[in-house]
């Protein structure tokens, strides 16, 4: 289909839509005779009004009364009857039996209730029909909803439809324009080519806005490895050594995290504190020489996207008034931080033989439950003890999974180029130039669910190195498309709780968290964007 | 926002009295029109038409009566009651239904304008009218009137609510 024929086809259903809302605004009248008036009882008395259900008698001092039922007394001067007396200002003065002279009426009225009937039936049918074929749709994330697929963008470095392939996603906890933030990831690729080509895909149901994206390219040699630690600083290193043991609660997951593939190290959450802690401890054995750097690469578990769409599906119908004060207020954009405050961040401490004592001396966080991170945290200095060393891992019970967990003896890399797009090409969607992407400014590249972006990069030649390490960065925000279904669990109270670290809405929390746990992670991929299409 | 915005245009007002409740109605019905050469737009309860004027109690100033001379109003509109028992039922239900194309990703395209059409047409719906001077001539017009036989002189209109 041509951009043509789809404005054009467009262009029609916003014709046929203004059309039908034009057509659909009609109105219901009715005829004015309806309601009777007879001036005077005499008049009334003549029209065999007896059979009235009900009749309104306005009387000659402004007041009015509505009578269920009603009859002329014997001496055929009043009106009896039972029914509400009523002021001039239609205040109800009284209610039981009335009597009223013919002399002081001034009015009787009656209305053919028949003309007035409820048209409840038929908009109820009408929108139950549509709820059906609204459900029909919605089907996929009815299930469980606050597992529907959230991502950021993804970025791949090869051809693949699936996200188990993406080499990293960008920005994750920036949730909106004031929190818009530049992420560093290490993409695990290596090239020695004069092009490189990324793809940015938009896989959930939100929209992306990227500001800024570039990569940066550390040559090496061949049978070396580049790593980052968390300030983006570069080191390269020509091995790495897996832990003689690794243990946590006396249990071995050495065989989890020895190596850098699929298989990776998760625990559950506790059953009633989200933010209870448990260590891993590493021994490591044949340390020697210069200094040391812990390598690890990690991704979040669902914890904190199952927190993020709890907190938003709190704020029901209000979520745009909160999206508004995170950008005006600072104070209620630093609370947002607190619950992820509460759940910490990957602590990482080593032996220190002098002072029998665990030393801290880094501490690792990057939110996203999609790509892995491949950090490295270097040592302060060298405390191996006669080439052995220990470390232990401070982390929050079922928060994160631990894939890899090694030491490599590292130095810092001298050289690092940063390399922006030289073209930006849609694959799906509208992609309207280059410069958006290539300047931290105010122009943003948008990108809707289901868009996808092909990023050439033109990489410069390599003097005496074999190859490059690739890092990408990527700057933006975005923006969570809020699920109807999120609606119904508004609960402006439970948020403001769960932004002040509240005891017991954290326990909720973790038992609500705990029931969906286990089936989380199956259903969180099987919801994302292109499935549910 | 297209939706929300269609909707509250169509929405029911709070003022008149539902089918179920209209026998019990004992106000006036609601006058809406424009006047003084369509410079003035108002809507009020009808509290009185005499062969010359016509005088409401504007649902947004429920304290000072307006008097409208007849000549100055070309056509007007008579809001009887609502159509359905249950407004703000019927009103959630359908605002409800146009934020679930918000879950539809791409097809939300196709799925919000149907879905705001069909709860604009169930909406704009909800109000029995009458025309003046189609519907209802002026002669006719008094019987709608809170004091269909005109603001007994005893009362002080100051104080009419």
């Amino acid at each position: 289909m041509t951009r043509a024929t789809k404005y054009l086809i467009l262009t029609i259903t916003i014709l046929l839509f203004i059309g039908f809302i034009i057509y659909s605004c009609g109105k219901l009248y009715i005829k004015q005779d309806f309601r009777q008036a007879y001036r005077g009882f005499n008049d009334s008395i003549h029209q065999n009004l007896y059979d009235q259900a009900f009749f309104k008698v306005h009387l000659k001092n402004g007041e009015v009364s509505l009578l269920r039922d009603w009859k002329l007394n014997a001496s055929k001067d009043s009106i009896l009857g039972n029914g509400k007396l009523f002021d001039f200002n239609r205040t109800e003065i009284r209610e039981g039996s009335m009597a009223h002279n013919i002399d002081d009426i001034a009015i009787i009225e009656t209305n053919q209730l028949d003309a007035i009937t409820s048209t409840d039936k038929d908009k109820i049918s009408t929108l139950a029909i549509l709820t059906g074929a609204n459900l029909i749709i919605d089907i996929a994330c009815i299930t469980n909803p606050k597992a529907c697929f959230g991502s950021c963008p993804t970025f791949y470095t090869e051809r693949s439809h699936s996200v188990h392939d993406a080499k990293a996603e960008g920005f994750s906890s920036a949730i909106s324009p004031a929190l818009e933030k530049l992420d560093m990831d290490a993409l695990n690729t290596q090239t020695s080519r004069e092009d490189f080509y990324l793809t940015m895909k938009n896989e959930a149901f939100e929209t992306h806005l990227i500001n800024e994206i570039c990569l940066t390219a550390v040559p090496k040699k061949r049978s070396e490895f580049v790593f980052q630690d968390r300030m983006n600083t570069f080191y390269k290193a020509r091995h790495m050594v897996t832990p003689k043991r690794a243990t946590i609660n006396g249990t071995s997951i050495l065989s989890q995290v020895s190596k850098i593939d699929d298989l990776e190290f998760f625990s559950f959450t506790d059953k009633q504190d989200l933010t209870k802690k448990e260590d891993i401890y590493l021994d490591f054995e044949g340390v020697y020489g210069n200094k040391q750097g812990l390598v690890i690469n990690f991704r979040q578990t669902l914890l904190t996207t199952f927190l993020l769409y709890n907190g938003i599906s709190y704020m029901g119908d209000e979520v745009g008034d909160y999206f508004a004060k995170i950008e005006t207020n600072s104070a209620v954009k630093k609370r947002l931080g607190n619950p992820f405050k509460l759940l910490g961040k990957i602590k990482l401490y080593v032996w220190n033989n002098e002072n029998e004592s665990w030393e801290f001396f880094d501490e690792l966080y990057e939110t996203g439950p999609i790509s892995k991170n491949l950090i490295i945290a270097p040592l302060p200095k060298m405390l191996s003890n006669k080439g052995k060393l220990k470390i232990k891992i401070e982390l929050t019970k079922g928060l994160w999974r631990i894939d890899y967990l090694g030491l490599s003896a590292i130095t810092e890399a001298p050289f690092a180029t940063k390399i922006y797009p030289s073209e930006v090409t849609a694959i799906k969607g509208e992609s309207d130039g280059l410069a958006k992407v290539i300047k931290d400014d105010d122009k943003y590249l948008v990108s809707f669910p289901g868009n996808e972006f092909n990023f050439k990069f033109n990489i410069p030649k390599l003097k005496n190195q074999d190859e490059y390490e690739l890092f990408l960065s990527s700057k933006g925000y975005y923006l969570e498309w809020i699920r109807a279904s999120w609606l119904r669990d508004k609960n402006i109270s439970k948020l403001e709780k769960m932004l002040s670290n509240d005891d017991h809405t954290w326990k909720e929390l973790a038992i609500e968290y705990k029931a969906v746990e286990q089936q989380m992670e199956q259903v969180f991929w099987n919801s994302k964007y292109s499935d549910i299409q | 926002m297209v939706s929300i915005v269609f909707i509250q245009g169509c929405s029911s007002p709070k003022y008149l009295s539902t089918p179920k409740d209209f026998q019990n109605n004992v106000k006036g019905l609601y006058f809406k029109c424009q006047y003084e050469n369509k410079y003035s737009k108002i809507t009020g309860e009808i509290i009185e038409v005499s062969d010359n004027h016509i005088k409401l109690l504007p649902i947004q100033n429920a304290t000072h009566m307006i008097t409208i001379d007849k000549n100055a109003i070309d056509k007007a509109e008579i809001m009887v009651s609502l159509s359905v028992d249950n407004p703000d039922k019927i009103n959630t239900w359908a605002s409800l239904m146009n934020l679930t194309s918000i879950g539809h990703g791409f097809w939300g395209v196709f799925t919000l304008p149907v879905n705001v059409s069909v709860t604009a047409g169930i909406n704009s719906k909800n109000v029995y009218w009458m025309k003046y001077p189609e519907h209802v001539t002026w002669d006719q017009l008094h019987k709608f009137a809170r004091f269909p036989q005109g603001i007994p002189k005893t009362i002080d209109e100051t104080r009419i609510k």
